[in-house]
């Protein structure tokens, strides 16, 4: 075990003592199992409710939405690299120095461009934006000491096809404060935001929350709102452009673990294997090639690594991935990660099943990085390996657009809105025929016994 | 090939709600807020792995689907109650009780997204391995992985402390 879980298991014994056990009561969970009917029907309601938003989100994004958006122009500040204003060479340099600690990396070549600035309440909020690859971030920066910065970014395929005049990037993330009682420093959530890109033709972004109604900062292609109550959701976004239009803005609301994600729709797609292939064989991966670049590992990780290299599926992108071949306890795995500037979220897997022909994913392995949870991101990055057999990949969303994907060096990654999950993943060999067919998050975990 | 046993017996889960009752009350706080409502979420979910029982295949620990059915009836009661501060999920530490970086690492635990929160407790609190947290959680096991790297990626950024997290 690491010091560092080492620590987290100390804190929360400390901190979330176990209850006593007084409440334990087994005869009234015994008489719950034997509900009415009536109560039964009750909660498949609350689920038919919670698909109901999500297809209206859905609903929102088709090619309707796409007739409401002309009135509104297109994302051309965001297309042309002209939203907002250039920054101060110091100022980039702060930026770059700030970027180290930061989930995304920010590239050298990327045009750095301040959008908005505001203060509420005291605090300092500044936003900036930048694009590269096929990827656009807008970054949020607050005074506010304890506060993470926000980074949240989306794919620049959205800027062309998405239909809504207006693409959040983070709803509702919190904004933390220290506050200092007697001896003691609290933490506590001084605000949430809300922030996104705007077309050219929109000149406010409104906000409902469950008990007000904020309007937004509309600059530099992007809007901004501070919330000051981070405890009121944000039930609805709109935007409106100078002749009084109005179009509703679709966002995905916090959905962590999907309850019941094959009630959400099918993504559309082949949906049939033509041709079986089993496991996932690289061969220059399998010979050590040196392909991509070179990869430093920091820190201890887990086993021995024996190789480990850096790719680059969407060249010049602000997201890569890195594959290693490492040794945990005498056997092989072979791991798989998005790289950030600082950070890195790592999965591995025993290479024997990766390559095996029983292998459950078929030529196909990936994982999802980011997006999701309570704070608010709109996009999941999805990751992962394909086998040498594979010639060309296709994503699905269950809204019926088709995403996209950078592939190379048998790595892939691509970023999906969450309003349009669950996603198709489709695989063809060299002769077009269909050899992985993968929906994430797969229908089977939550058809199968879902107490 | 020897078929799998399906369906869970009613003497085995209530042995795991006797045994473990107290982690799933505090993993259930993890997602709704307050104690109250999560002892109704762990009777709740409870009660419907009891009325499902006869759908568990087997090919997994009873206990990761009793974690899913505990999980799911969390994520249920916390949308009917609306959000709630996940600080008051991990309180502050008397100061006496503080070693240095305690009170980062608690912060950095309330401030999570949920999904890599529950991750965490599941792991640290509740002792499950990676495959179970996967079942309880609805999600692949990379996915766990990746979760839990990302949350201890967060952290060394809070601590400064770089190291991977070992499974």
């Amino acid at each position: 075990m690491t010091s560092s879980e080492e620590k987290i298991r100390s804190v929360l014994a400390k901190t979330v003592p176990l209850p006593a056990g007084a409440g334990r009561d087994w005869e009234d969970v015994l008489s719950r199992s034997a509900v009415s009917t009536r109560t039964v029907h009750t909660r498949r309601l609350i689920y038919s409710v919670v698909s109901a938003v999500v297809v209206a989100i859905v609903l929102a994004a088709t090619p309707l939405g796409a007739v409401i958006a002309r009135g509104f122009g297109d994302f051309s500040g965001w297309l042309s690299g002209s939203a907002g204003h250039s920054v101060s060479t110091s100022e980039r340099q702060a930026f770059e120095h700030e970027s180290r600690r930061s989930w995304v990396r920010f590239p050298q070549s990327a045009k750095l461009r301040r959008l908005i600035e505001v203060t509420r309440d005291g605090v300092d909020y500044v936003l900036y934006g930048y694009q590269a690859g096929g990827t656009f971030c807008l970054r949020l920066t607050t005074s506010q000491k304890a506060s993470s910065i926000h980074t949240s970014c989306g794919p620049t395929w959205e800027l062309k096809s998405r239909s809504a005049p207006a693409l959040p990037l983070d709803v509702g993330a919190p904004v933390v404060g220290r506050e200092k009682k007697g001896h003691e420093i609290a933490f506590v959530r001084r605000s949430s935001v809300t922030f996104g890109i705007v077309s050219d033709g929109v000149t406010a972004v409104r906000v409902r929350t469950r008990s007000s109604d904020l309007r937004a900062v509309v600059s530099g292609g992007s809007f901004l709102i501070v919330n000051p109550n981070p405890a009121d959701p944000i039930r609805s976004i709109s935007a409106s452009d100078a002749a009084g239009g109005v179009a509703a803005i679709p966002f995905a609301k916090p959905m962590p673990i999907p309850p019941s994600s094959h009630k959400l729709g099918s993504p559309p797609g082949p949906k049939k294997v033509e041709r079986e292939v089993g496991g996932v064989k690289i061969r220059w991966l399998s010979r050590r090639e040196p392909r991509g670049e070179p990869w430093h590992v920091k820190g201890n990780p887990t086993g021995k690594i024996v190789f480990v290299r850096l790719l680059s599926p969407d060249l010049g992108g602000i997201q890569r991935i890195r594959v290693d071949l490492r040794e945990i306890e005498g056997k092989r795995e072979v791991c798989l990660g998005l790289v950030g500037a600082a950070l890195d979220a790592v999965g591995c897997t025993p290479y024997k099943d990766f390559s095996s022909p029983k292998w459950s994913l078929g030529p196909l392995w990936f994982m999802e990085s980011g997006g999701g949870g309570d704070a608010g991101e709109q996009y999941a990055t999805i990751i992962g390996l394909a086998s040498d057999d594979v010639r060309r990949m296709a994503f699905f969303l269950t809204s019926g657009e088709r995403i996209p994907v950078s592939f190379r060096d048998n790595a892939f990654i691509l970023q999906a809105p969450l309003s349009g999950f669950p996603v198709r993943l489709v695989a063809y060999d060299g002769n077009d025929l269909v050899i992985g067919d993968e929906v994430f998050p797969d229908p089977r975990t939550f058809s199968a016994p879902v107490p | 090939m020897k078929k799998k046993e399906k369906g869970a017996e009613l003497e085995e889960i209530e042995r795991l709600y006797r045994d473990r009752y107290a982690y799933f009350v505090q993993v259930a706080r993890a997602v709704v807020g307050d104690e109250t409502a999560a002892h109704d979420a762990v009777q709740d979910g409870f009660s419907r792995a009891i009325r499902r029982r006869g759908s568990y295949r087997a090919d997994g620990p009873l206990e990761a689907w009793l974690w899913r059915a505990v999980v799911n009836a969390a994520i249920s009661f916390r949308r009917r109650k609306g959000t709630f501060d996940p600080f008051e999920v991990v309180p502050a530490l008397a100061s006496d009780d503080r070693p240095a970086g305690d009170e980062e690492i608690r912060a950095w635990i309330a401030a999570l997204p949920e999904r890599q929160r529950l991750a965490v407790f599941l792991r640290y609190y509740a002792d499950l391995d990676y495959r179970a947290i996967a079942t309880a959680l609805g999600i692949e096991i990379g996915t766990v992985s990746a979760t839990l790297n990302a949350a201890h990626a967060a952290l060394r950024v809070s601590i400064s402390a770089p190291e991977e997290v070992s499974q």
